[in-house]
């Protein structure tokens, strides 16, 4: 370039028009010719810039008109009332199951609702408050990263079972497999309760987790989550790992700590097998004593525990409890969960316990204290 | 206890025992039960119960022995007589029964507020000695069944032959006694005991008097 170019664009008569002076590759005097190799090319010149001008003329226009919908989509995107429409469109889409009230935020960053309630067949979910904030430019890396999910209070209700029916068995599809890769940078919620009926089931407060879905499996880690069920409290932390496909392979392991007297319970948990068949096993210390618990979660059949077995060694009474007489014993207890058999007053537990003390001694010289 | 076996069954927030056997130095006792939050019922049974199970002082005797202790009903379907004491637990009646064929032993009570509220007991053995009339002792009082293990018992004797029962010198008693205190405890525990006899004999010597130890 020798001098400025000058170009004025124009819409006439419903017809683009442009005007240009100066000098460029194809100004209207072309540059003499020095000899280079470039410039040699110099009779070629008068076809290329006619097609180069086309082509610079069509990149431009192309990329004009990308630059205005790309702005044009910002701007009804990053629009409340573009959330609205798009909230709207969602509970006409799901029959009505989705309902979102209160809706505010941008679709390119944040999102927040006062309220959002899925209610599907046999399970509700209400929650208040949700926010979602997330970052669209991650969809250029072909990742769905999510930054937080929040929401005050979660409510699940399922519907109550009627009595003498067996809940409809669950099935898991072949494979659920995300679009894309995803990424919930931080999941929490003040307070959860399950409700089955009127009988709440768990109560979960200060939760608090990472998700994350590379294609093969799921990875989920629970920083925190404070276990209730009725006067017992439970934090629970740990992380597991589910694959997308059949049968849905899963290990995981959690920490739970309960505040009991005298000392506070800890247990190891350990899951791992298909998802419709997890072999469990729960590992923890009384009183130093070590106690192991082991059964087969079903989560997703009507009678998701049917036996547990726990085992103690070397169990003594006065570290228990001071007042207990000295003991070393040695048991198990094989129990059936809600045995189908039982028609009335059906025990949650039921089974043989054997217990071997190795310290028998008369009663008063037992210890007590 | 050595060993026990038992099916146990959780249910309606409490937990049942059914079948309970153990055995052990107590011998061998059977029976079944249920513990609540507030309240609790045992029935147990031995046709082969070791007194030196109990303490190693006692005399080695072999009883059949039955223990029921139920929670006390104000009235049909009211459930179980209100709290007392710190416990919170619902008053219980306790009704035993020992014997072999020398001695013979009952006690009933109410077990409420962590001690045991004794109404009368009684203790009835044939004389070593033979004879027609048996020996008996009677008291009353409470004994506390948790730390520090209170006591306050009275009672009385009436030609009560106490080697029937211990490992004691052979006598023969008659008169009142009174024992107060606590078997546990930071101290490790501290009695008052205190005695009246008249017309007693220890190893075949007359005795008589009051005695008082700490």
């Amino acid at each position: 370039l020798q001098k400025p170019v000058n170009v004025a664009y124009g819409v006439a008569d419903g017809r683009f028009s442009t005007t240009s002076s100066g000098n460029m590759l194809m100004a209207e005097k072309p540059p003499r010719t020095t000899g280079s190799p470039l410039m040699a090319a110099a009779p070629g010149v008068q076809g290329g810039r006619t097609f180069g001008g086309r082509l610079v003329r069509i990149a431009f226009w192309g990329l004009l008109a990308l630059l205005l919908a790309t702005a044009g989509t910002v701007f009804i995107a990053s629009r409340t009332m573009t959330l609205q429409w798009a909230a709207q469109q969602a509970t006409r889409f799901t029959d009505g199951r989705l309902q979102i009230e209160g809706i505010t935020g941008s679709v390119l960053s944040e999102v927040a609702a006062d309220a959002l309630r899925w209610r599907d067949g046999d399970v509700a979910i209400t929650l208040t408050s949700p926010r979602l904030t997330y970052h669209p430019l991650a969809l250029l890396d072909g990742i769905i990263r999510v930054e937080r999910i929040h929401a005050a209070d979660v409510q699940v209700d399922l519907a109550p079972v009627p009595p003498g029916q067996p809940r409809p068995p669950f099935r898991l599809p072949e494979a659920l497999t995300a679009m894309l890769p995803t990424a919930i940078e931080r999941l929490d919620a003040g307070r959860v309760v399950v409700r089955r009926g009127p009988d709440e089931l768990v109560r979960l407060y200060n939760l608090e987790a990472v998700f994350r879905h590379d294609g093969d499996r799921f990875n989920a880690s629970l920083l925190n989550a404070d276990i209730v069920t009725g006067e017992s409290r439970t934090a629970a932390r740990g992380e597991v790992a589910v694959l997308s496909r059949a049968p849905y392979a899963t290990d995981g392991r959690f920490a739970l700590r309960s505040p009991m007297q005298p000392e506070p319970l800890r247990m190891d948990l350990r899951i791992n097998g298909p998802l419709e068949e997890l072999s469990v096993r729960a590992t923890t210390a009384i009183a130093g004593a070590p106690v192991e618990a082991r059964t087969v979660l079903r989560p997703l059949d009507s009678r998701p525990l049917r036996q547990v077995r726990v085992d103690v060694k070397d169990f003594d009474l006065s570290r228990y409890d001071a007042t207990l007489p000295a003991t070393r014993l040695t048991g198990s207890y094989d129990a059936e969960v809600m045995p189908a058999w039982a028609k009335e007053s059906k025990p949650l537990l039921i089974g043989p316990l054997s217990v071997v003390n190795a310290m028998p001694v008369p009663l008063t010289a037992s210890g007590f204290r | 206890v050595s060993a026990a076996k038992a099916v146990v069954a959780l249910m309606g927030g409490r937990l049942e025992l059914q079948g309970l056997q153990t055995t052990g130095p107590l011998g061998e006792v059977s029976g079944d039960g249920w513990v609540a939050k507030d309240s609790f019922r045992l029935a147990l049974a031995s046709d082969k119960l070791l007194l030196r199970g109990i303490d190693s002082t006692l005399a080695p005797r072999i009883l059949s022995a039955r223990l029921a202790v139920e929670p006390i009903v104000a009235e049909a379907g009211a459930g179980p007589v209100g709290t007392a004491g710190t416990t919170g637990r619902a008053a219980m009646k306790v009704e035993a029964t020992a014997s072999d064929a020398v001695v013979a032993a009952e006690l009933r009570g109410v077990l409420s507020g962590g001690r045991m509220h004794i109404d009368r007991a009684q203790l009835q053995s044939k004389p070593a000695s033979g004879g027609a009339s048996a020996g008996q002792a009677t008291f009353s009082g409470t004994v506390g069944v948790r730390a520090p293990w209170p006591v306050d018992l009275s009672g009385e004797f009436e030609r009560f032959e106490p080697a029937q029962l211990m490992t004691t010198p052979h006598a023969l008693l008659n008169g009142t006694w009174r024992l107060a205190g606590r078997s546990g405890g930071a101290d490790g525990g501290r009695f008052e005991a205190a005695a009246t006899l008249a017309g007693s004999r220890l190893q075949g010597l007359p005795l008589a008097g009051t005695l008082a130890a700490v």
